[in-house]
């Protein structure tokens, strides 16, 4: 029984002593402060980075990681207020602010929560249309990186990294937002050309910009059943992959327009990585379905420019109509390529062959036929038969954007007084 | 000697285990801090101080409108409730629930068995499976949450009682009778009749006429339950007395007269309401006559509680 008791009080003894031990068993801090207060100060220091910037930040707001980008404006107030802008089909196009209430919270680090509704931030993930799902968007963000001029953050849920840059002084947001429109428009309005994304001898077709969403896939595939989608965003100096990507070992997210606005170029890494538009001759030849109107608004060559003028002149003194387009037109029934044209309430046209010259070059080669509208107003109207004589030569094909070839030049191999645009 | 050892060993060794490392006090009487300095530079802060001062103080109830997805169900897609939404429905919930239930009941009803979180969604919770959407929740008696509250329109009492003030009814007698049970007699009433994936199919008449107050009602005993109050607490007369008049025919749904279920449903709602009533009374010495009165009285004076 002795014995037993002595175990009993040898085994509590040490317990004791264990017991008491514990709360001296302590590393020497590694940090300073406690884990609590050290992310308190982190807290404190990203709202004061937030705050820190007096015009805001440009927001590069991916709602999943397979959306197309969009730019939100935000400034943060001291108050616990932000104020969130944006400008896309979300908000009907216009310029559209509201406030809501933010935080820098407490989670495994610090989470910048936008805690209380804002019709533009959360118009990424009201769960409506479809109902349930909407566009699934975050407005919770771990914040990953935080510097004088940029911010990184994560969406908690969806996992998209969205990069927050300082909006500097001298730009308003409205300008901000009209520069984003400017590029964009000079990239892809009106725009059905592919690109192509080349790094030395590798080439990938990149599709479907107009969507901010790139198909990209290697030539000769079909860009349904092969490639991948590249989501991006529309930034002031070109755009931005929402992830890196690579081809072969070089990786590419960053494009700038280049200073002749001809090209896109990635230098993320020190690479040269290009995003290139089609040759303009070859894109005009591969798409007989489209439409091309004459764009008589922009600079005509003297000697068109003349004609064109003699076209207006004549047909209102002649017949009292006004001439007002000329266009290209594939007719299938008359398996022609069409030089149409409209006057008054009348259209015509005559029938052309496209031919390719190679080398940027095309030509249009009259077929000495057209329709009773087309023959009267060419033995009616001075001009008409000028007209055929100048379009019906070689053309050089080249595009004053050649990254977006919905409009394109064509000027006379032999003549370069005889040049107009025409655009889809 | 050595048992005398032992023993104080063991008196200095068991405070030693609950005393731990630190030696404060673990608990206070509020689950909330009370205490801390509301920021007067906040936007918040006028809102913040009557939220404490109408809420926090006198209930000890956290009135949460600012999102923390990390306390919403993460299953749903959800947005925040809007910031003048929030101070809406707060001083409604205060006025049509809390100071209700206070005139009826006694002050101290709702510090003893009201909810002691109230959480605000701006959205509804939809579940697009079942195209049924999730209007509030109550959990463990301790936590309500109001979905769709971006929604709400104060010049609309009947929208207002269908899709708010009915949800904090229903909710709240979810958490009453998670505290005392209602009588089991209750789960007999409508037994086999109930569809619990499939009660969204049915027509306000086909479920009234089946002796449910709602088609959600029809859904599982307990919703039935407080169904019943809910509803009969935030109807109109009028509407009250439609919901028994459809219960006293045949079901239509999509125009066509349904065939007769052989349910009395207008004498099952009746039973219903005085089970609720007797055990709301027997329970919680509520009058459920008296509290529906109080509510559409005050229904009559919201305009002067927001303005």
């Amino acid at each position: 029984m002795k014995m037993k008791m002595k175990k009993i009080f040898n085994i509590i003894f040490c317990l004791v002593i264990l017991l008491l031990s514990s709360c001296v068993m302590e590393q020497p801090d590694l940090f300073t402060g406690s884990p609590a207060e050290r992310l308190n100060q982190a807290l404190k220091n990203d709202k004061d980075s937030l705050q820190h910037a007096g015009n805001g930040w440009a927001m590069e707001y991916f709602a999943t990681t397979g959306s197309a980008g969009y730019t939100l404006l935000v400034k943060f107030n001291p108050s616990g207020q932000a104020v969130i802008a944006g400008k896309s089909e979300l908000t009907g196009n216009l310029l559209v602010t509201d406030s809501c209430l933010y935080q820098i919270i407490g989670d495994n680090g610090p989470v910048l929560t936008f805690n209380s509704y804002n019709k533009v931030l959360n118009a990424f993930s009201d769960p409506v249309n479809p109902d349930g799902y909407g566009l699934e968007g975050d407005y919770e963000f771990d914040v990953l990186k935080t510097t004088t001029n940029q911010i990184v953050v994560k969406g908690k849920k969806r996992g998209t990294v969205i990069v927050m840059n300082k909006i500097p002084a001298t730009v308003t947001w409205k300008q901000y937002f009209d520069n984003l429109d400017a590029m964009n428009a000079f990239l892809f309005t009106g725009s059905t050309n592919s690109l192509n994304l080349v790094s030395g001898t590798d080439t990938l077709i990149a599709t479907k910009g107009s969507t901010h969403i790139f198909r990209l896939t290697k030539p000769g595939e079909d860009p349904v059943t092969t490639g991948k989608d590249a989501p991006f965003i529309i930034t002031e100096s070109g755009l931005r992959l929402q992830k890196a990507d690579t081809i072969k070992t070089n990786s590419f997210q960053n494009f700038k327009l280049s200073a002749d606005k001809q090209i896109l170029v990635c230098s993320d890494n020190g690479e040269n990585i290009r995003l290139v538009g089609q040759n303009p001759a070859l894109f005009f030849l591969s798409n007989s379905t489209f439409i091309w109107n004459f764009a008589f608004e922009k600079p005509l060559g003297s000697k068109f420019q003349l004609l064109y003028t003699k076209l207006l002149t004549n047909c209102q003194s002649i017949l009292g109509e006004k001439f007002s387009n000329l266009y290209f037109r594939y007719n299938a029934v008359r398996n022609s390529y069409t030089l149409s044209f409209k006057s008054g309430k009348y259209t015509g046209y005559y029938d052309f062959n496209r031919i390719n010259l190679g080398s940027n070059k095309v030509k249009f080669e009259y077929m000495g036929t057209a329709d009773v509208n087309g023959t009267f107003y060419l033995g009616k109207i001075d001009g008409f038969n000028e007209l055929l004589q100048y379009v019906g030569q070689p053309f050089i094909v080249s595009a004053d954007n050649g990254l977006n070839l919905n409009t394109i030049k064509f000027t006379s191999e032999s003549d370069s007084a005889i040049s107009f645009y025409v655009f889809q | 000697m050595k048992k005398n050892t032992l023993k104080i060993l063991l008196i200095l060794l068991i405070p030693q285990i609950f005393y731990s490392c630190r030696n404060e006090d673990l608990f206070t009487a509020s689950i909330f801090n009370t205490t801390d300095t509301l920021d007067v530079k906040s936007a918040t802060y006028q809102f913040d101080l009557w939220l404490r001062n109408s809420y926090l103080i006198p209930y000890n109830l956290d009135f949460r409108y600012k999102m923390q997805d990390v306390s919403s169900d993460m299953d749903y897609n959800l947005v925040p409730a809007s910031y003048d939404k929030s101070q809406q429905i707060a001083k409604l919930v205060k006025y049509l629930w809390f100071d209700a239930y206070g005139a009826v009941a006694g002050p101290e009803f709702l510090k003893e068995n009201g909810p002691k979180i109230i959480q605000l969604i701006g959205s509804p919770a939809y579940n697009p499976i079942s195209g049924t959407i999730l209007l509030g929740t109550a959990e463990g008696g301790i936590k309500v949450t109001l979905y769709r509250v971006n929604d709400i329109d104060p010049t609309n009492v009947p929208q207002m009682n269908e899709f708010y003030f009915k949800t904090m009814h229903h909710e709240f007698a979810h958490i009453l009778h998670q505290k005392k049970n209602y009588p089991v007699e209750f789960n007999q009433i409508s037994k086999g009749l109930y569809n619990p994936l499939g009660w969204q199919d049915r027509s306000d008449s086909e479920a009234a006429s089946l002796g449910f107050v709602s088609p959600y009602a029809g859904s599982q005993i307990r919703e039935d339950f407080v169904e019943v109050i809910a509803n009969y607490l935030v109807k109109s007369d009028a509407d009250w007395n439609n919901i028994l008049l459809m219960a006293s025919k045949p079901g239509v749904k999509n125009k066509v007269t349904l065939p007769d279920d052989g349910v009395d449903g207008k004498a099952i709602i009746l039973q219903k309401l005085d089970m609720a009533t007797k055990w709301l009374k027997d329970s919680w010495n509520i009058d459920i006559h008296q509290l529906r009165t109080e509510i559409m009285t005050r229904e009559t004076h919201i305009n002067e509680i927001l303005n």
